[in-house]
Parts: C-alpha cells; structure tokens; sequence
C-alpha cells in the first residue's frame, strides 16, 4: 500500500532484505509481519494442509478462515521455489525452537528460532499457552479481583510480545553483521518475553520482601460504572481537575487529601466519592472533563464502538490491501510512522495473507 | 561478558515512568550506550518524591535520607544507563543538547506531542547539527484525532486499544492486567521503531523520524479480534478464563490461601490425559468433543476444581505437564523471584548499587549466541554521569563544567518532587 502523498518510490525500512518464515507460531509469524510491513521479502512456508494457525480462533462463521492467520501474515508471499533454494538466498531464518533446516544456514544468515521455553531450563518439556505464561509470569496472580479467580487476560499477547522481541533481536543482528560480516543464531522464547514485561516484581522482592496480588493496586487508580460505561481513569497529578469534575469541591478542603501522599493512603475514600457521582454521569463527560484537566481517563469501548470511531477514522487505523482482481483484505495499517528529511516512508502492510497453494506446494518444508 | 550488538549506538533519552525508560533498558540491554537526560525540576516519576514515599518501593520498606536514589521502580527500568541532570530551560542548555545530539545515534522519548520540539530536542533541531539522527517519540495516540491530546497511562491506554471490553469477568466489571501491560508493551514497539529507523538510516544515509503511538500500536496485538469485528460484526465477548477453541480453561483453586492453577485443555487427546490425572475415566465422554467440554464447561470445570482443590499448585501443574496437558500454577512475585526456571533462563540479574546494595532485578528477553549483551551495571544515581558525560564525552574542562554548574544548566540533585505537571493546563 503506497501513499498517495509519496509518488516517487523511496527506500522502505526493510528493503532488500530477504526472510524465510518456515515458523509455525503466533509469535514466529507476527515477527515475520513486522518485517513485512517495513519491507522486507517475505516467504511463507507452510507444510501441505496449511499452517496451523490457518485453523487456530478467530474463525470466519463457516470455519474455513482464520482471522488470526489473516492478520499475522498479510503482507507475505507463498512459496514459489523449493526450500533449498529460498534458503540460499535468505538474511533472515525464522522458524520454531528446534525445527531442522534441510541445509546449515549459510555464516551470513541471521538464524531466528521462537519456542515456548527456553531448551534447556526445567519447563524445557512443557506446553505453553497465553494462559500457561501468563500464569507463570505474575501477571495473572495481579489481574482480577482478590476474592474471584484470577484473570488470564485474552487472546495471544504473551505471543506479540515475544514475536515483537525477535523482530527487535533479528534488526539487532542485522545491523550486527554490518560490522561483522557475520550472522548468528538468535533465539526468543515466549516464557523470557513475558517474563521480561513483568516489571518490578523480581526487584520488589529483592528489595523487601513484598509483592502486589489482587488486593490493592497501589496507585491513584479508579474503575468506574458511569451511566452508560465504564471509565478508567487514573490521577497521579492534576487533583483539583479531579475534584472539580465530579463535583466534589469540598474534598480540596478536606485535610485528608491535602497531600499527594495523604491522597496515595487514603485513596479509597476517594474512590468512593467518584463512583457515587459517576453512576449519574456519561462517560463521554468523565472523559472529556478529565482529560481537559490533564487527567488520564478513557472509556471501556468496545471494538464495534472503536473500529467505527472518528479517532480511527482521522488515524487512518485500517486499510484495504491487495489487488481488487483478485481479492482484497481489511488490515490493521502501520504500526508506526516514519518520516525522514524527504517526507515520509512507507512503513504500511504491503499486501494480503498468502493463500494456501493447491496442490503440493513447492515450498514444503514438513 | 560480550558487548551486544548495538555496541556502537549511543541513545540519549528523555523518558520517564515505564514505557519509555523500559524502552532504554531494551538498548542497553542489547549493548547500546544510552544516556538518560532528566531535567532537575522534573524528575523521571518513578524516582518518586524527595521526602518519604510508599514503603514498598525502597529497600527494606524504608525510604531513607535518599529516596529518589533508591526507588526500586526507577532502579529496576534503568539499569546499564548513564544519567546527566540537564535542564534544557535554562540559557546554555541548548548547546550542551546540540553537542550531545551530535555524538548520539538515537534519541528517545515518550514526552506528550510537541514538548520534545519545544525543548529544542526535536528531530527538525535536531537534524540541523546531526543529519544522521534517528528520534523515536512515542505518544500514548498520534496526532489528529480527537483523542489526540489525550494524557495516557498504562492503566488508561489498555481500555483504549479495545483490549479491556475483551477480557474480564462475564458480568461485565472491567479488569485490567497487571502492574500495567501497555506500558512494556509500547516500550517494545518503541525499541522495534528504533531498529527500523537505524536500519532505514543504513539505506538513505539520513536520520529519520519515527512516531510510535502506543496505544496504536498495541492494537495489532488484538489484531485478529480486529479483523473479526470487521468481517462479522461482533467478536468476543469477555467470559472470564474462557476461550474460544479451548476448554475446560480456567484457573482452579488449590491448597493454601489465594493459591491456583491454569489448566488449559486444546484437544480431546489433552482432555483424556486430564481424566487420567484426576483418576476420573468417568468424566471422559463427558467431554469427549470439544463441543462438548465448551458446553458443559462449568460443570466439568467444578469437577476439576473438586480435584484441585487439595492439591498444591506447582504439583498439579508438573503432574498434567508430564501427561501432556497445558497447565501452570499462578505464580506471585516472591515465588518468581526464587524460580530455578528464571534463574536458568537468565531472567534474573543480579546488581551493585551504591545506595541500595546488591538486588535482584528482573533481565529481558534478547537471545544472541554469538553477542549476547545483557545487564551489566545498576541504575544511576541522579546526575551521576554528569561530569562523565560532559568531561569524557564531550571533552568540556573542568572550567566549562564548573560553569554549567553555576548556572544550573547541569544539577547534581533534583529540585522538585515528580508528580508536578510536566506542562501547564491548557485553557478548559
């Protein structure tokens, strides 16, 4: 997808750089995307029946599309040659965690394998899941309620994350090599990448002993059921904006609350007063109020609400790609924007998911 | 240890809190030199205040004479960086700025929309005395819509990716993860804009601009849900520990207090091998389909929680692992600090710190056998590197230095508290 404002084709983040995606992950396939969008030659290989995650949830209504599939390989191509010789060519292998290539890779090569855990630690056997790392990363023991279950979350985020962290480890190694004339193996497990983003609980307990669960979250934060939504906010400055838009002058008076460390302990108080008043109010309000005071807040929207909304709309959030001809597919566009001296740079999805070939694929690895 | 490979990138950064600074940490982590500019009157606010504090951010509950020195926020995100105290509003500032741009490779920073220009540190100022300047900003939502101005936080930016109206309890009351997952979350975008902007720099020969909206950015990790909503007019609505494809899936609970296991059945051979660990064939054509087991969920599910609920966690979970079925206990901080298993990964680094001591702080994910990176040294104090930066980088005398000094150009404590306005409210 060229933009308009760009007739001349410029350099792309990514160009002439070639990857073979022989990987079978959420995690493996969505580094391939981002290295898609910013440019990069991409080839798919699948074994005959299709990848996995061309049956993996979400579901088109027949059960003969993946929504997940779609997303993660728009933008890459089906392929055309045998193994062999796509492997000849390649800069970048990414493929799953002890997987054999047909061929050692070449000394060039940056050599990418994705796996649940790491091969040589004591969950080495285990299977992953989002929920499986979630639950062994902490997060899961802090999100939800403190007398329910614990909440796992949704979806495959643990996966993004760590296909995010080999796209950021196979850009590493590229830019490696310049120096080096070398490539090198580089590894991504999605235990370490969720590991990774759960902050500072292993600093907290090293530094005293304690950790945060579902009881308390210790911060200036509020969920609260307006009149038509819910609406998070979370007031770490700005109190009087807070006080003044749900009304409650008096708590600025109040000697409870004079301090920012007064409010920190004595938040729930506060938190109380909010929802009386928010139950009578609309979201949009909270909102907009908030936020004209400089105070974080947004609404529980939904994605029906969302994919309609002027915010999407102006940002240009989604696009067509593909050719008409042939079909086209709805994707989710840049993930981010890039400019230099010149204008700016396609960093978009260059085109569609491939389709399964029929017949024996040339490509077929497994 | 071998240096990483970005061994020969220098990033300034202007961050604070998670996101930004968690961004950082991932550069240094992969052996970049990275820098850490924060302004005297505002701190990074994970430095919190000057006096007291939470307890549970220091070490030993006890915030000392020292506070912003021993915030274990600040120290667990900037670990491996240097730290200079340059207040980029007083006179002279800006040409110990443009000196350092000079040097650097990559600037960094998660400031709202526009501060970074109006400091002079934007990439049109920046460009001018460094043509090769790759500036990552990355605003909680890029420019022009109606949410464009908006203040984010990790804990409000989730509701606004959709992320939130896709998880929680089935009655509806929102949950939010964690500690805050968007925040990491936009700090991985923002270390991928990084990368590809160094590598666009490789093909043009200039510098660039890369604007990362967080919570843009995180939606392409619901982006089958997306795709979904798009094509069929709905998608999932949020059932607790349910999922699609997959059941029973939940957490149970196990012996002792607030204790559980995640137990994550896919297929019927997953199912059986369940049935077998709890010493229940006569669950198996219960949930022989998984039509079935997604029907009758929440009854199959009290006859493992029936199982569980006598049962230590970590057991439970080794048990159905070596049958074969997706399983984990729901492990908290102290246990994940103690884990053999992140020890083993090397998830576990641990650091000096002049102020604090020796402390264990949680590593990152990047894999390299042949330049493997890692961390090496414990957060700085405030301004700890000034005279290092300013001396040995940009080989100012100790005159200069001194001046800078003087003038407050360059501080050696912070002169506020952190949760001050960064900027002015603007007119309601």
């Amino acid at each position: 997808m060229s933009s308009s404002l760009d007739p001349a084709p410029r350099p792309r983040p990514l160009d002439g750089l070639r990857v073979v995606d022989l990987s079978s992950s959420v995690a493996g396939q969505y580094a391939g995307r981002l290295l898609a969008m910013q440019g990069a030659d991409v080839v798919l290989v699948e074994p005959a029946e299709g990848t996995p995650t061309r049956r993996t949830p979400p579901l088109s209504p027949d059960g003969t599309e993946s929504y997940l599939f779609r997303h993660l390989n728009q933008g890459k191509r089906t392929a055309a040659a045998p193994l062999a010789e796509l492997l000849d060519g390649a800069d970048v292998v990414l493929r799953d965690q002890g997987a054999p290539l047909p061929v050692p890779p070449a000394a060039t090569v940056v050599d990418c394998e994705l796996g649940d855990f790491p091969p040589d630690g004591p969950y080495a056997g285990w299977r992953g899941s989002e929920m499986v790392h979630q639950a062994l990363s902490g997060v899961m023991n802090a999100t939800g309620s403190v007398d329910r279950e614990p909440i796992y979350g949704l979806g495959q985020r643990a996966s993004y994350a760590t296909g995010t962290t080999a796209y950021i480890s196979v850009l590493a190694a590229l830019h490696e090599r310049r120096r080096s004339g070398r490539g090198q193996r580089v590894r991504a497990s999605v235990f370490e990448s969720t590991a990774a983003m759960g902050q500072n609980l292993v600093s907290q307990a090293s530094y005293n002993g304690t950790e945060e669960t579902r009881a308390a979250y210790p911060g200036f934060l509020a969920v609260l059921r307006c009149r038509d939504a819910w609406v998070v906010l979370f007031a770490i400055r700005n109190w009087p904006s807070l006080c003044r838009v749900f009304g409650l002058d008096e708590l600025l008076d109040d000697p409870r609350f004079s301090t920012s460390g007064d409010r920190l302990a004595n938040w729930p108080a506060v938190v109380e007063r909010l929802r009386e008043r928010a139950a009578a109010m609309a979201a949009d309000d909270v909102v907009a109020g908030l936020q004209r005071g400089r105070v974080s807040a947004e609404k529980v929207t939904g994605l029906a609400e969302l994919v309609e909304s002027e915010q999407w709309r102006v940002r240009s959030m989604l696009g067509e790609v593909g050719d008409p001809a042939t079909g086209t597919e709805t994707a989710l566009r840049r993930l981010f924007v890039v400019d230099d001296a010149d204008g700016p740079v396609d960093a978009d999805v260059p085109g569609p998911s491939p389709r399964l070939p029929v017949g024996e694929p040339a490509g077929s690895a497994r | 240890m071998t240096a990483g490979p970005l061994s020969d990138v220098r990033v300034l950064e202007f961050s604070t809190a998670w996101a930004g600074p968690f961004a950082g940490r991932c550069l240094a982590h992969l052996g970049a030199d990275v820098i850490k500019v924060e302004a005297p009157s505002h701190p990074d606010s994970w430095r919190g205040t000057r006096v007291g504090g939470a307890p549970r951010y220091y070490p030993d509950l006890d915030p000392g004479d020292d506070p912003q020195n021993r915030n274990m926020l600040f120290n667990s995100q900037n670990i491996d960086k240097r730290s200079i105290a340059l207040d980029l509003k007083v006179p002279g500032a800006g040409e110990v700025m443009r000196d350092l741009a000079r040097t650097a490779d990559v600037v960094l920073a998660n400031f709202t929309p526009g501060v970074l220009d109006r400091l002079g540190a934007g990439f049109t100022a920046l460009s001018r005395v460094n043509p090769r300047i790759v500036v990552v900003e990355m605003p909680a939502f890029g420019p022009g819509g109606p949410m464009s101005g908006h203040q984010g936080m990790g804990k409000t930016m989730e509701p606004a990716t959709g992320m939130t109206g896709l998880m929680g309890y089935p009655e509806g009351t929102p949950v939010l993860t964690g500690p805050a997952l968007m925040d990491p979350t936009g700090g991985l975008n923002a270390v991928a804009a990084v990368l590809t902007g160094l590598e666009l720099r490789e093909r043009t020969g200039k510098g660039c601009r890369v604007e990362v909206p967080q919570v843009e950015a995180a939606a392409h990790w619901i982006g089958e849900y997306v795709l979904e909503q798009l094509a069929t007019g709905a998608t999932w609505r949020p059932d607790g520990n349910h999922r699609d494809g997959w059941a029973p899936h939940d957490a149970f609970r196990c012996r002792g207090d607030d204790e559980w296991v995640a137990i994550a059945v896919a297929t019927d051979d997953q199912w059986r091998a369940l049935c077998a660990a709890m010493g229940r064939p006569d669950l198996l054509d219960r949930g022989a389909t998984a039509a079935q087991r997604l029907a009758d969920q929440a009854a199959l599910g009290a006859e493992i929680a029936a199982w569980t609920a006598d049962r230590d966690k970590v057991e439970v979970a080794e048990r159905l692992q070596a049958a074969g079925v997706p399983a984990a206990p729901v492990l908290g901080g102290r246990e994940i600090a103690a884990s053999p298993a992140m020890r083993r990964a090397g998830m576990i680094a641990e650091l000096d710190h002049p102020l604090v001591g020796r402390r264990a702080y949680s590593a990152l994910g990047f894999r390299f056998d042949r330049t493997p990176g890692g961390h090496r040294r414990a957060a700085p104090l405030f301004g700890q590197h000034n005279d290092d930066v300013l001396g040995g980088l940009l080989g100012y005398d100790d005159a200069r230095i001194a001046r800078l000094r003087a003038t407050g150009v360059i501080a050696d404590r912070p002169t506020a508290d952190t949760d001050t306005p960064r900027t002015p409210a603007p007119p309601t």
